[in-house]
């Protein structure tokens, strides 16, 4: 990496983010999907169940539904010839770090490390060392009063600050708008990372907002607690970041989304502090001030602390996993299932285009579909119960609670499964189902090396649209590609991740073998911009729990309406007029330099 | 190929193909209909192709969320049990049902394909785009929505869908089919499904009817077929569409249950009509026969008359996820169920003209033939002279000078062979029009026949109405063509007759004689503005016009421009003498079918004075039904309870606004 300017830096903290992450693909450094000499493919490392082993099917899958060649690669440029802007400078900023004791560096790593989060623009960009607009410096608060100096600083030396979580945003939420002529100032919240305290007595637990998903449930679990959220980003993904995307966890039917979870926090913006003055299960003071938080995208302030739910850990967790002749028999199960409401903790159901991969990726020892290949079971599905391989699906769920109790909703939800088909698939399926979850975020970073282009993307949509819409935005990417000359097999594929009331949320994967177009990501923005636009034609949400950043900033109006808008941006100049969180996520403001206005 | 611009189409191989010469190469019409198929298995998308039985169609409307809906909120509105209800639906199911059934189009369309054996000359299709339509429904639903002058239409185009290997259609048809009991089941077996005229509030039927059509569609089991205008045109020129099936056909793309539709429109014309004479009688207010098996068997005779050929033009397939991906927004209607549906205002308008659209498509699509022209050059000889005697160098002179001035303008009137055989030719299919005349001869005279009528009706003497039949017929064919030159007409007749030159003024006095006769040449609604754009420029640069730099409006071409206004003028004048009527009468009337003798004994009367401008054509009810459409839209009849009442000051603004077109100029003489 090379930069030509001077480094300047006071009390740089040691940080995984730093140190044990990619700087240009997802999660660890050890850990990745690779081809072994003898050209099977195969996961390194040891974070994971998968470490070390061999996906003898997933070559093929790999080849024949991408058309991949695994012989042609398309290498990311080496970090060392990433070459690095100078920051926009702002000596009293500095002094005023200084003056305050305040942790900060502008080195070009740590600006790189932050400048970004993981859409596929963010990671093709650093594959190809198109760096974009970087902030001019981090900075590490370690306290509360810390982050309310910081914006002191901010608003006294004309700055902009971006606040990061995790990191994990899928929105390109934290890009820094490449008009912004200010000093931006990415605030780390890395060192707030503290549980503050546990009330066994309510069942709550208030820790700064900067805790990493894992460590905050590790944490609580040694205690016997749990949070009670799960989003796939938990290994990454922080308490302040859920609170400020409005997160939703996989086990959202027993424990909530992280607006229910919610108790009580504080928001540091630059009119001061948010806070309410009780910690109450409910009340009636007027609109409730968390939900213009909750959501808000460091566009108006950062979390500090929240104070969650949490509970006392499950007696028995169990898997279940049910096999279904088609998507439209797995979707009719999950609307009886909301129906009745008897969902478990959690339950998801795949398309055909998933399950098989989610086979293809079985390691060598436990692939349940090649052995099923040869075995009564795969004669019993097949044959007798006349399912066809190609129209195949799969549902997953997990059971928490007492014995008495997963036993009783395991044997409801196996006997509904069979009202519509189902067939039990067993606890072993399942677990590796959502073991996959996991594993499938790195997929994306080998696919990457071969020329492929992929994202996922999410929705909700109600009951009676589940169908068509998960059916034509399909559609839509096949077609699209098609159009737009890609040569090769997509994958369009999806899965029902949520069950409510009213409606359910539904994830869409989507890749292509760019290799042959002369611009990939702009065939790639534009299928991913129409498959949007089929999905609120088909009465989807603009997303269900990854956020609006800048990515979907222009389904907003359409989705709140102008008077809608308008009161976000009354909120937006009352709590910061001077636009210091200006990372321009959710909604462009008049004045600022990013506003097309 | 034509250009995309072009009116007409000239019959030629290789893009038109004769279906009888595929027929006699298989081997006649045993072999065909015993032919192996490869119909495509539909298949919606996402899922497998997949057949679906009659008894999973039907399963799937009973058990569709609006159905089950209806059927609950109709159970609380009558008090009943929900059974009864839902026998009810049962039965509205089976009485609007197809059953269709292969092995039945088979036998039945060996007796259809040896009628057309005897019947025509050629059946021409243009092949190419069959391939096409057949590779498109494999993956998505396809609706052909044909022009519709005859029963045959949709028996032809079966016929051409089973030869193509294409899903044979769902085929929408009127009730009144359902009369004839024996023809009733054949069509019904061959594909038809029957809906009642009108079921305005009837929620159940609406509910049962549209899941009917609906699952048709989303389930891409076959295709669709229906008719645009709603029922056969009598007249030989489009008739203003209908928009409730069409919007029942869009609904289920619009909610997102459909990826896509596809409309195909069909042209279909023919160089004889088998029902013409029978038209011509309908249109003089006879008592149109009630369809019946009985009728149409005693049609056998007519098989023995030569018919020419038909030609069948498929026009480019239409996605309408295209169409309307930028006019119609689908996400304004998400936070509807599913079950609820309901189109908006704005929704209804883009559909509406895309039904006109797709009338406008028939046209430019349409084939013109040398008959038609013939047809109307040979009324325009009777304007000058009502007893005037035809001979055969008149009316090839005529016919060539038409043709040459239609090919000016773009447009493209189909000669197969040279004209002067051409003309022979029809006139010998014709000759049942005339006393007998010897088409080999070099020049011959020709007189038309009298129809025998039973009795006079309303003071319009049997002589005149027998008369008249012969003229009816002719103006059905005449009809064919003036699509072509009806806007061009109209712009001639403003700038003749008004005085009018400044180019704004011509297109708003353009835009509301169009709106006048909205029902006499179909339109687009609300793209008046453009359509005179249009004609504006084949006018000038035709030659025929010009436009100065400071807009105004020049004739280059006095003739011309006076022969385009006398294609048009007749319709005007025709619907001017209905107005005169109406003026004239009681401010109160109950309906329509008061009047419609009125303005017949008033025209007839005319023609026996020989005022100028009088056709006997006039005679006919089309017209007069469209000049009281036109005034009902206009606000001038409105309706209450005790009947329409005449707002006469309007009608006196209308009609006078027409006169400035009107002034009796004889410009022939110039």
């Amino acid at each position: 990496m090379s930069s030509a300017y001077q480094t300047l830096e006071h009390d740089v903290p040691q940080s995984y983010r730093d140190k044990i992450l990619k700087w240009n693909g997802w999660g660890y450094n050890d850990s990745q999907f690779a081809i072994n000499k003898d050209g099977h493919v195969t996961f390194t490392g040891d974070k994971y169940d998968i470490s070390g082993k061999v996906m003898p099917h997933f070559r093929p899958w790999f080849e024949n539904y991408l058309g991949i060649d695994l012989n042609y690669v398309s290498p990311a440029q080496k970090l060392s010839d990433v070459v690095i802007d100078a920051p926009v400078e702002n000596e009293d900023l500095i002094d005023f770090l200084k003056e305050n004791n305040i942790s900060f560096s502008n080195s070009a790593r740590i600006r790189l490390m932050r400048a970004h989060g993981h859409t596929v623009h963010d990671m093709v960009n650093l594959r190809e060392g198109k760096i974009p607009r970087l902030p001019d410096v981090v900075v590490w608060p370690k306290t509360e009063q810390e982050i309310v100096k910081i914006i002191e600083g901010a608003m006294s030396h004309n700055c902009a600050i971006i606040p990061i979580g995790g990191g994990t945003s899928v929105t390109n939420a934290l890009d820094t708008p490449v008009t912004e002529k200010r000093m931006v100032i990415s605030l780390d919240m890395a060192l707030l990372d503290k549980i503050l305290w546990i009330d066994r007595e309510n069942l709550t637990c208030r820790a700064q907002a900067g805790i990493v998903g894992q460590s905050l449930e590790r944490q609580l679990n040694k205690k016997g607690f749990t949070c009670g959220h799960e989003p796939d980003s938990i290994e990454f993904s922080t308490l302040g970041g859920w609170v400020s995307t409005r997160a939703s966890g996989m086990k959202k039917n027993k424990y909530g989304n992280i607006e229910d979870l919610i108790v009580h926090l504080n928001f540091v913006c630059p009119k001061g502090i948010i806070q309410k003055q009780c910690q109450v299960p409910r009340m009636s003071s007027g609109p409730d001030i968390h939900q213009v938080i909750l959501g808000s995208e460091g566009t108006f302030g950062v979390v500090s602390e929240v104070t969650m739910k949490i509970f006392p850990l499950p007696e028995v967790k169990r898997y279940g996993s049910f096999v279904f002749p088609n998507f439209e028999s797995g979707v009719n199960f999950f609307r009886d299932v909301a129906r009745r409401r008897i969902q478990p903790a959690s339950l998801r159901l795949m398309d055909n285009d998933q399950f098989v991969m989610g086979q293809a990726l079985k390691v060598a020892s436990d692939s349940w579909w090649a052995s099923l290949k040869s075995s009564v079971s795969k004669m019993y599905i097949t044959s007798w119960k006349g399912f066809k391989v190609d129209e195949i699906c799969a549902a997953t769920c997990v059971y928490e609670g007492s014995r008495e109790e997963v036993d009783q909703q395991e044997e409801r939800l196996n006997k509904l499964a069979a009202e519509f088909h189902g067939v039990v698939g067993g606890e072993e399926n399942g677990q590796y189902g959502y073991r996959l979850t996991f594993a499938i975020a790195y997929l994306r970073d080998l696919g990457m090396n071969h020329g492929v282009l992929g994202e996922s993307f999410e929705t909700s949509v109600p009951w009676d649209k589940v169908l068509s819409l998960c059916r034509n935005v399909k559609e839509l990417m096949r077609r699209e590609a098609k159009a737009q000359g890609v040569k090769h097999p997509v994958l369009a594929s999806c899965r029902v991740t949520q069950v409510y009331d009213a409606g359910a949320c539904v994830y869409f994967y989507f890749g292509f073998n760019a290799r042959g177009l002369a611009d990939g990501m702009h065939v790639y923005d534009r299928i991913e911009t129409a498959a949007r636009d089929e999905i609120i034609a088909c009465g989807g949400s603009i997303s269900h729990h990854h956020g609006v950043g800048k990515i979907r900033k222009q389904w907003m109006l359409t989705t709140n309406g102008a008077v809608g808008i308008a009161l976000l941006k009354a909120i937006k100049s009352e709590l910061d007029p001077a636009n210091i969180f200006a990372n321009a996520n959710l909604i462009d403001i008049i004045g600022s330099p990013h506003c097309k206005l | 190929m034509s250009a995309p611009s072009q009116t007409g189409r000239q019959i030629n191989f290789p893009e038109y193909t004769n279906f009888l010469d595929h027929l006699q190469e298989k081997g006649g019409p045993f072999k065909f209909v015993t032919a192996h198929k490869r119909f495509p298995v539909g298949s919606k998308v996402g899922t497998a192709p997949k057949a679906r039985s009659l008894a999973e169609i039907r399963k799937s409307v009973l058990e569709s969320p609006r159905v089950m809906s209806v059927i609950s909120e109709e159970t609380l509105r009558r008090k009943c049990a929900p059974e009864d209800v839902k026998n009810e639906a049962e039965a509205l199911l089976d009485e609007m049902s197809h059953t269709f059934n292969l092995l039945n189009v088979r036998s039945f369309g060996y007796a259809v394909c040896k009628a057309m054996e005897k019947l025509y000359d050629g059946i021409f299709v243009n092949e190419q785009k069959l391939l096409e339509i057949r590779e498109i429904s494999k993956t998505n639903s396809v609706i052909f929505m044909p022009s519709h002058k005859t029963y045959f239409d949709f028996l032809l185009l079966s016929l051409i869908c089973f030869q193509y290997d294409i899903q044979l259609p769902a085929i929408a048809a009127g009730q009144d089919f359902m009369s004839m009991k024996f023809m009733a089941g054949v069509l019904r077996r061959s594909g038809a499904f029957f809906m009642r005229r009108s079921f305005g509030t009837d929620q159940l039927y609406w509910a049962v009817f549209s899941e009917y059509v609906q699952t048709h569609v989303v389930n891409n089991d076959r295709t669709v077929e229906f008719f645009v205008e709603a029922t056969r045109s009598r007249v030989g020129k489009s008739l203003h569409p209908k928009y409730g099936m069409l919007q029942m056909i869009l609904e289920p793309y619009l909610r997102g249950s459909a990826y896509d539709i596809v409309i195909v429109p069909v042209s279909m014309n023919y160089d004889k009509i088998l029902e013409e004479k029978l038209y011509a009688y309908e249109l003089l207010g006879f008592p149109k026969p009630k369809e019946s098996t009985g009728a149409l068997l005693k049609a056998r005779e007519i098989l023995n008359n030569p018919h020419g050929s038909c030609f069948l033009t498929f026009g480019d397939p239409i996605s309408v996820r295209d169409h309307f991906g930028v006019s119609l927004h689908r996400n304004t209607f998400v936070c509807q169920p599913d079950s609820q549906f309901v189109l908006h205002n704005q929704a209804k308008l883009e559909i509406k003209k895309f039904a006109h659209h797709v009338v406008e498509l028939h046209n430019k699509n349409a084939v013109i033939t040398v008959w038609s022209v013939a047809c109307m050059v040979i009324l325009q000889t009777f304007d000058r002279d009502d007893q005037a005697t035809l001979s055969y160098s008149g009316i090839y002179s005529g016919v060539e000078d038409l043709i040459t001035l239609l090919n000016q303008l773009g447009t493209i009137v189909n000669i197969q062979g040279n004209l002067d055989k051409n003309l022979r030719y029809y006139l010998h299919m014709h000759a049942d029009l005339f006393e007998p005349f010897d088409v080999t001869s070099d020049n011959f005279q020709l007189r038309f026949i009298d129809f025998p009528v039973d009795h006079e009706k309303q003071g319009v003497p049997i002589k005149v109405m027998e008369r008249a039949v012969s003229r009816l017929i002719l103006t059905t064919y005449s009809n064919g063509m003036i699509h072509a030159v009806d806007s061009e007409g109209i712009i001639c007749t403003i700038l003749l007759h008004n005085g009018i030159r400044d180019l704004a003024k011509v297109r708003d006095e353009f835009c509301w004689l169009h709106e006048l006769m909205k029902r006499e040449f179909v339109t687009i609604p609300g793209e008046l503005p453009q359509l005179f754009e249009k004609s504006l420029k084949i006018l000038t640069s035709s030659g025929i016009l010009m436009t100065s730099d400071d807009g105004i409006l020049e004739i280059l071409d006095q003739k011309k421009a006076n022969i385009l206004s006398k294609l048009v003028s007749p319709y005007f004048h025709n619907i001017e003498i209905a107005f005169g009527v109406f003026s004239e009468n009681k401010p109160m009337i109950s309906d329509l079918g008061e009047l419609v003798g009125t303005v017949q004994k008033n025209i007839s009367d005319a023609y026996q004075n020989r005022l100028p401008n009088t056709r006997l054509s006039f005679l006919s009810t089309e017209p007069i039904k469209n000049a009281f459409a036109a005034l009902t839209d206009f606000g001038i009849f409105e309706k209450s309870s005790s009947g329409m009442r005449t707002n006469f000051a309007k009608l006196h603004q209308v009609k006078h606004r027409l006169a400035n077109f009107m002034k009796s100029h004889d410009f022939s003489k110039l």
